[in-house]
């Protein structure tokens, strides 16, 4: 064979399994390389009773074995198969009335690349019915650990067990061995199984003639078949039915359905050809669509026949009714020509992830877990946290590399190293040595093992700082990563507590030595705050860690660097916006205050701008109160749980938090344990809600997973070292205070917080009064903004083309310029464009404005009679106070509502001494809009008149101007559907508050 | 007095009386802050040693500002509560239980405030404000449009309002009566009209009554007849006196606004009571008084409280902001008494209902006026709206 052909057949066969989302074990084609493991069965071929492919094998056991078994090799493909999984399913069939039916199942599995030894083996116990029946084996996890170029044997074993084994003596079928992961792995679910004779009888022939009988012998699943008997008359055989109403659900997530059809090879004409139509009976008779099976060729025996979906055909309803019809079609010479002998359909099912209820997975925890859950809660504080420290320690000593000390990142088994987990994890070693988890010697030799990876260039780097993903055994850069600042921070960090601990010793030098290798002046990168990173491909990323976050963790250790300091002035340099009551981070994920509180002791320290400790008590609480103001939104919050942070979601690692469009039911457990300094009522509140809610569900053996969703019915099974050292390190700091005690003995650290300028002192308050002020006054600031209009040299034509504005003077609104409202999201930077030039200019009649507007998605939602409330949906205001220039005309507030569903502008005046439309009260204002590439342009003429001045050079006005937006792409007609609120003076109620408007200066 | 002496003097003053005073920090929004402080210097007259500190937090802040001020534990000591937020932040455990200050007041009873306002400081398990003033949705109509259209008085019942709507909507390019398509506020009274609830008395979600339903489809038929306008929110003032929507539903504050803003049509419109199907009964909203667990300063809080319950301070509010009193006994005052559309307001406060006073209550809202959104635009039946209702409640609910 070609080697082009072997690529191709790989590619076929890798898009079947992709397509069909399993992963075949052995699909029962053939009996070659089963063996009956000297129990005498026989194994051969079948059609009659086939769950997927043409044929299933049929088992005849000895009658004298006490166990029926089947064994056969897993090796290659089918292994790597087998390794994605923790579940292999076997399909088997039983016919009625048999005399021996097995009750127990045993699946064993064998080592035999070298030799022969035994792996492991599970064992199930099951009630069969007549039938289809399907047999789950939870594979443990040394049958999933293996070697994927090794070779293993797998035993199925079968018997009956009443008081004692009673000899199998029926036959049975078995087909269909595939591997995969509940919940995960996509899944058969049936629209129609044909099973029954009720059924079946839903089913008519839409006038062809052909009749129906259920059938016993051939068989797909469940324990009967749909036989169909063409007329031989009717050019189309057809079977109609409607879609059952509990299958509207399934049917909407599918865009492909299969039908299991059984063609026997007496037939003299084939149907070749298969038609899927469908019609709405809701109300009357509509056709909805149709398509064509794409199947090529159709052979004698069983054949799967897909059918896509097209979009109509897959929007349902939930109060509608939909019939389908599908045709079977023969040709003779190139003619539909009548189907004459019987053939037998058997399912139509759609592929999907499987549903498993909430309920169906608290079944499936190991019984071990559900009982360590349960010893937790009952447990006091004390003895519940120390269990959950001790549990969450054994990550960093079995995720780690004995070798060289390298920590995973997450507890996935392809996980790469994060340097931030080690940095967690060497905190953690004075931790796990005091609590008597680990011996003083274990844990020291452990740090030193790790620091010398570092030290020794085990780790790739540059400057003393580290890429944040490195490989676990060869600490090369893994993941295309940044050479890190926060992730080198919070390893260093994690160094010098767990050196200081070990005080005097080769490990304590040797920390400081890293501490000392970090060129901190190198991550400034030329300018006046740090770098958050640095790559080979790039250079410096263009972020810097100026605002607030943890990124001040960083700050402390480069001020206080024992080498490459950098001056204490930058910790000034970091924007600090305030929250009303603290200073926030506008995503509000919550481990950002954490983090740097993990190591520095801030209690009772006041710096110009805050108490950070206090800062992130109030963090926790606005966290608390915000999952709380949710809670009848998500199942997932509750008057007790809370917890928005970066975790894993059902949408993969995100960055949640406490603030709208950035939450989505997800609740990280570490979040709200790891704030148990700041706030340990509201903690231990949600810790034991947590536990008695879903702690089966989100305990491992690490112990608390990432994340979980109840909403979406999603729990993580991994563990991230990150989450994993913020949430232990946390409960040691609340209950001892250890962590902060030796990090703060650093005697850099002390020099850094002198020269930030903290000063010990006990306050109630998050934010300092004087800062508070300040920031007030900077909030204030967009109001002391002045735009200046140059006089027009020409006519300025109203057309919404700004050909004639090219040289005007620019003035921007961006993305940073939210105003805050409530029911209002910050813009998206990552997600959206928004923002805005525009122009002013002037002449002795008139005041000219343009604007181009960028905006990624443009909602057009108001029909022609649209009068005003235009800020509801995408649109801009100009607002002038002419007062200013001494005119008592009232303010002029311009809404302008660039299109219409017939794509016309509106203009109004809104809120202002004269309101209604333009046209009305105000017939001399001009106004036009045209589409852009990047959203549109809008021009307006605005006679001086209405503002009652008249101008002169030097005339100033009060001004601003604002931005609506939407991106609701199935905004209803005349929806209110705001998302956004931008403004040249983004100050809270804009609108409402001339006296904090911009000026406009006509030159 | 040269400068420093001055100066010292002034120091010595605010050191005295910071020394023999306590202030009193109290958070209010929109209007009323900006008009509080006449009445609190009334207030400070009468108590001396009692400073009154009024914050003005804008409305559309006030959620925010709250939980901010909840999570630092920065609270003033009082504030105004809008009725339906009093549910929601009464569950964070914020507010002061009131009851043993009730008992020992000499002004503050049940029987002092309209019932349906009470209805809005009584949450679970206990009294957790006190009504301050209310404000009432009823009809405003153009008199002279109607008359045109060959009616002399309001409509007054579900039939007649239809009818006299519909006829407006004939007259070209304009509409019969100004509806929101997703405002529960402007619902809710055809709901209780009608007999309907959203929950019954055992707790059982009834929106899928006979009653809800039926209001559902003649609130929906409004807009499926292009009777009211669908693109909602032009200004209802200026389309009032345009002619535009010769009918709609909103609170006293729109008397003067009208009066204000559109003195072309004085004489030319008029309240009534809302249409009456088996009631006339109508949306209670307004603020109340809050007092924070968290003062440290609660009986001087509480006197400010009771000073701002007492029937002259009520009334001269009144006459302030025109804001309607809370309190039963002012409105037999001439000032209120003798004005024929204020006293409207009070005969329309006899029949009125505050919604659910349960912490879902917000969300609940929001469900039932997307579902109704839907019905009015055709999207679902009123049935199938209702059922979508239920089960949108059911889980908020669960």
């Amino acid at each position: 064979m070609k080697r082009s052909s072997i690529i191709i057949i790989t590619f076929l066969l890798l898009f079947a399994l992709t397509l069909f989302g399993q992963a075949i074990i052995r699909d029962m084609e053939i009996t070659e390389g089963i063996n009956n493991d000297n129990t005498g069965a026989k194994f051969e071929l079948n059609e009659n009773y086939v769950y997927s492919g043409k044929h299933s094998v049929k088992v005849i056991p000895s009658g004298k074995a006490p166990e029926t078994k089947m064994a056969f090799e897993l090796s290659g493909e089918s292994l790597l198969n087998w390794k994605a999984h923790n579940t292999l399913e076997l399909s088997i069939y039983f016919e009625e009335n048999l005399e021996t039916v097995p009750n127990s199942y045993f699946l064993g599995m064998a080592d035999i690349t070298d030799g022969w030894q035994w792996v492991d083996g599970v064992f199930t116990r099951k009630e069969v019915e007549n039938g289809w029946n399907v047999i789950s084996y939870k594979l443990s996890p040394k049958m999933i650990n293996v070697d994927k170029n090794g070779k293993y044997m797998l035993y199925f074993s079968f018997f009956l067990e009443d008081e004692e084994k009673i000899p199998l003596k029926d036959p049975f079928y078995v087909d269909h061995c595939n591997a995969l992961t509940p919940g995960e792995s996509k899944v058969r679910e049936y629209i129609w199984s044909l099973s029954t004779v009720e059924e079946i009888e839903t089913f008519d022939n839409d006038n062809t003639g052909a009749t129906f009988e259920f059938n016993k012998k051939y068989v797909g699943s469940g324990s009967g078949s749909m036989k169909v008997i063409p007329s031989g008359e009717a050019v189309e055989t057809k079977i109609a039915a409607k879609i059952p109403t509990d299958k509207y659900e399934l049917w909407k997530e599918s865009n492909q359905l299969i039908m299991r059809v059984f063609l026997p090879e007496e037939m003299e004409k084939l149907p070749t050809q298969f038609f899927f139509g469908m019609a709405d009976l809701t109300d009357g008779w509509q056709w909805v669509g149709g398509v064509f099976s794409e199947i090529d060729k159709v052979t004698p025996g069983w054949n799967d026949i897909p059918f896509k979906l097209s979009g109509d055909m897959q929007k349902l309803k939930s109060e509608g009714k939909y019939k389908v019809y599908i045709a079977f079609i023969g040709y003779e010479g190139g003619d539909k020509a009548p189907l004459t002998d019987p053939f037998y359909v058997d399912g139509i099912y759609a592929i999907t992830t499987e549903k498993i209820t909430r309920e169906e997975k608290i079944a499936m925890v190991p019984a071990q877990i559900k009982e360590e859950v349960k010893k937790l809660t009952e447990m006091g504080d004390d003895e519940l946290l120390e269990a959950i420290q001790e549990k969450t320690f054994q990550y960093f000593w079995e995720e780690a590399n004995p070798e060289n000390g390298l920590v995973k990142d997450r507890s996935s088994d392809d996980s790469p190293c994060s340097i931030a987990a080690v940095g967690f994890g060497l905190s953690s070693i004075p931790v796990a040595i005091e609590s008597g988890w680990i011996t003083k010697e274990e844990g020291y030799n452990w740090a030193l093992t790790t620091l010398k990876t570092f030290a020794n260039g085990g780790v790739e780097g540059k400057k003393g700082f580290y890429y944040h993903f490195v490989n676990m055994e060869t600490g090369k850069r893994a993941l295309s990563s940044e050479i890190s600042s926060i992730d080198t921070s919070l390893f260093i960090a994690g160094a010098l507590t767990v050196g200081q601990y070990f005080e005097g010793t080769e490990l304590n030098k040797l920390a400081v030595e890293l501490y000392k290798k970090v060129d901190w002046r190198w991550m400034l990168a030329g300018g006046n705050t740090l770098s958050m990173g640095w790559k080979p491909e790039a250079g410096f990323l263009g972020a810097r860690w100026d605002s607030f976050n943890e990124g001040i963790l960083a700050y402390v250790l480069a001020i206080g660097s024992p080498t490459h300091l950098i001056p204490a002035s930058t910790w000034d340099n970091i924007y600090r916006p305030v929250h009303d009551t603290y200073i926030q981070l506008p995503q509000e994920t919550l481990f950002v205050y954490q983090y740097p509180n993990v190591w520095v002791d801030f209690r009772n320290k006041v710096d110009h701008y805050a108490n950070y400790f206090n800062n992130a008590a109030v963090a926790s609480c606005y966290n608390w109160l915000f999952t709380f103001s949710n809670r009848f939104q998500y199942e997932t919050y509750t008057e007790d749980i809370w917890g928005l942070s970066a975790c894993d979601g059902p949408n993969g690692y995100k960055a949640y938090g406490a603030s709208e469009g950035n939450h989505d039911g997800t609740i990280a457990p570490y979040a709200s344990l790891a704030s148990i300094p700041f706030t340990p009522d509201l903690s231990i509140n949600s810790l034991r809600a947590m536990l008695e809610d879903q702690g089966a569900l989100i305990w491992n053996k690490y112990g608390f997973v990432s994340g979980y969703n109840v909403d979406t019915n999603w729990y993580s099974e991994e563990n991230i070292g990150i989450d994993q050292g913020d949430l232990l390190l946390m409960i040691e700091n609340y209950q001892t205070g250890m962590i902060w005690e030796y990090f703060m003995k650093v005697p850099n650290i002390q020099t850094a917080l002198r020269k930030i300028g903290f000063k010990e002192k006990d306050v109630e308050y998050a934010v300092t009064p004087e800062y508070a002020k300040e920031f007030e006054e900077l909030k204030m600031a967009p109001s002391q903004k002045e735009a200046f209009a140059k006089k027009a040299d020409k006519t300025i034509k109203i057309d919404g083309t700004l050909k004639e504005w090219e040289v005007a003077e620019k003035y921007v609104v961006d993305e940073d310029m939210n105003v805050p409202a409530g029911g209002i999201q910050i813009v998206n930077k990552r997600e959206q464009i928004l923002h805005s030039y525009f122009y002013i200019k002037w002449n002795e009649d008139n005041l000219y404005i343009a604007a181009e507007v960028y905006d990624e998605y443009l909602v057009i939602n108001f029909g022609p009679d649209a009068k005003g409330g235009f800020y509801q949906t995408d649109s801009v205001e100009f607002y002038i106070d002419p007062s200013k220039a001494g005119s008592n005309a009232g303010l002029l507030k311009l809404a302008i509502l660039p299109f219409d569903t017939e794509n016309n502008p509106h203009a109004a005046r809104h809120e202002d001494a004269n309101p209604g439309p333009v046209e009305e009260v105000a017939p001399d204002i001009e106004y036009a809009t045209e589409k852009t590439d990047y959203g549109y342009n809008l021009e307006v003429k605005i006679p001086f008149k209405y503002l009652k001045i008249n101008p002169r050079s030097g005339t100033k006005l009060g001004f601003s101007y604002t931005i609506h937006n939407s991106n609701k792409e199935d905004a209803q007609p005349g929806q209110y559907v705001r998302e956004n609120i931008l403004s040249w003076t983004s100050i809270p109620e804009v609108w409402a508050s001339p006296d904090k408007w911009g000026t406009l200066i006509l030159e | 007095m040269n400068k420093k002496i001055l100066l010292s003097v002034i120091v010595l003053l605010i050191f005295s009386v910071s020394i023999y005073s306590s202030t009193v920090k109290i958070w209010a929004m929109g209007e009323e802050a900006k008009q509080l402080g006449k009445i609190a210097s009334v207030f400070e007259e009468q108590n001396p040693d009692i400073t009154i500190d009024v914050q003005a937090i804008p409305w559309d802040n006030a959620y925010d500002k709250l939980l901010t001020g909840i999570a630092a534990r920065r609270l003033p000591d009082i504030a105004q509560m809008g009725t339906t937020w009093m549910a929601g932040f009464g569950a964070m455990g914020v507010f002061e239980e009131l009851t043993p200050y009730i008992e020992k007041s000499d002004i503050i009873t049940e029987d002092h405030f309209f019932d349906a306002s009470w209805q809005t400081v009584s949450l679970q398990d206990g009294i957790y404000g006190i009504p301050w003033y209310v404000d009432i949705r009823v009809m405003f109509y153009r008199t002279d449009l109607l008359k045109e259209a060959g009616y002399d008085k309001a409509p007054d019942n579900w039939e007649e309002l239809y009818e006299i709507s519909k006829k407006l909507a004939g007259r070209k390019g304009n509409y019969g009566i100004s509806l929101m398509t997703n405002e529960v506020q402007q619902f809710f009274p055809f709901v209780w009209q009608n007999g309907g609830r959203i929950l019954d008395d055992e707790g059982n979600i009834t929106v899928d009554s006979p009653e809800f339903i039926e209001a559902i489809e003649y609130y929906a038929r409004f807009f499926k007849e292009d009777i009211s306008p669908k693109g909602g929110g032009g200004n209802i003032i200026q389309e009032f006196a345009s002619g535009y929507t010769p009918i709609y539903f909103s609170g006293p504050w729109m008397v003067s606004l009208t009066r204000q803003q559109t003195p072309q049509i004085d004489g030319k419109w008029d309240v009534a009571l809302m249409p009456k199907k088996e009631s006339r009964t109508s949306f209670i909203g307004g603020s109340n008084w809050v007092l924070f667990k968290t003062s440290k300063n609660k009986e001087d809080a509480w006197k400010f409280i009771e000073f701002m319950s007492s029937h002259d301070t009520q009334l001269e509010w009144y006459n302030i902001l025109a804001s309607l009193p809370a309190v039963k006994s002012v409105w037999e005052e001439p000032a209120l008494a003798e004005k024929p559309m204020i006293s409207l307001f009070g005969e329309q406060l006899k029949d009125a209902r505050a919604p659910l006073t349960i912490p879902e209550y917000e969300e609940i809202a929001r469900a039932i006026s997307r579902r109704l959104e839907e019905a009015c635009y055709g999207v679902k039946t009123p049935e199938e709206a209702a059922l979508a209702m239920k089960r949108d409640i059911e889980k908020i609910l669960r």
